[in-house]
């Protein structure tokens, strides 16, 4: 279990950073994906 | 010699940009849910399970996330090496979109792993970034990502931008073997290998979260990598029969 110490901050910031860009980097390629399809259906 | 033909010829109709459309649907279907699920089990494991360390307290959490990107910062450009040799040697179509998608998600765990190491260096080292040879050649790798997408843009005909960009990324190849040794041959302030040793320099409490990320982020890139070039492809021949059929 976590301790809240004072670099807890740098820990949090480190996970948010790399969590976001995976989220974000999925969602992003999905749309991208399905503009794709979109174009290739018309 | 049977086996060895078959894995041959299923191997070769990945270059067909029809089957590669058709098969990496399912592929990236598995590799999906596995990545999340991996990564959920890592991020548990992680920051609930794995004991504090001595010296670093709760920082060394941050190793759980750093670790991953700088790997496979590295292994997507192996990978895009290997593309872009497929694709301007032996004009593989497939091959310039995978070298597309490996770019630019190798590009983002780059600078993912230069922040998370800054991150990591300011209170460990009291500061977040210092010339050091392991942390100079990552920004090196960064910097031909980004020279390698910059020269895609730069010429209207796709041939050339193909060709240019596949030889920037084969020449960048020798940074690779620098970031890799550059602990090693240089004394550096970024710690020596950890993992990559006969017996790793980490107790397996805290190794194991590690592993749980690292398969975690290697289904994440296939699937990410598969997903672009899958649009790439469609987008290349939107106007081939087969694309209305599949799509």
């Amino acid at each position: 279990m976590i301790n809240l110490g004072p670099f807890v901050g740098y820990l949090f910031a480190s996970y948010g950073l790399v969590l976001g860009a995976l989220l974000v980097g999925a969602f992003w390629g999905r749309m991208h994906l399905k503009r794709a399809q979109k174009l290739g259906r018309s | 010699m049977g086996y060895f033909m078959k894995l041959w010829q299923w191997l070769k109709a990945w270059s067909s940009p029809r089957v590669f459309y058709w098969r990496s649907g399912k592929w990236y279907g598995v590799l999906w849910p596995l990545a999340w699920l991996l990564l959920g089990i890592g991020l548990i494991g992680g920051l609930f399970i794995a004991p504090s360390d001595v010296q670093q307290g709760e920082t060394f959490r941050i190793l759980y996330v750093h670790v991953p990107c700088a790997f496979f910062s590295m292994a997507l450009y192996v990978a895009l090496v290997i593309s872009s040799v497929g694709s301007w040697v032996f004009r593989i179509k497939v091959a310039d979109a995978l070298a597309q998608g490996c770019a630019r998600w190798g590009a983002v765990l780059t600078a993912l792993a230069l922040l998370t190491g800054a991150l990591w260096g300011k209170p460990m080292w009291g500061t977040g970034w210092v010339w050091d040879a392991r942390l100079t050649s990552e920004l090196i790798l960064l910097f031909l990502y980004l020279g390698y997408l910059g020269l895609r843009q730069a010429f209207s005909d796709g041939q050339q931008a193909m060709r240019a960009s596949a030889l920037l990324a084969i020449i960048g190849g020798v940074d690779l073997p620098i970031i890799h040794y550059s602990v090693k041959w240089w004394h550096t302030l970024h710690q020596g290998p950890t993992l990559l040793k006969v017996h790793p320099a980490i107790d397996f409490s805290m190794l194991w979260p590690l592993l749980f990320w690292l398969a975690g982020f290697l289904c994440y890139a296939m699937a990410w990598v598969l997903m672009y070039a899958r649009a790439t492809v469609l987008i290349q021949h939107r106007h081939h029969k087969w694309v209305g059929e599949l799509v």
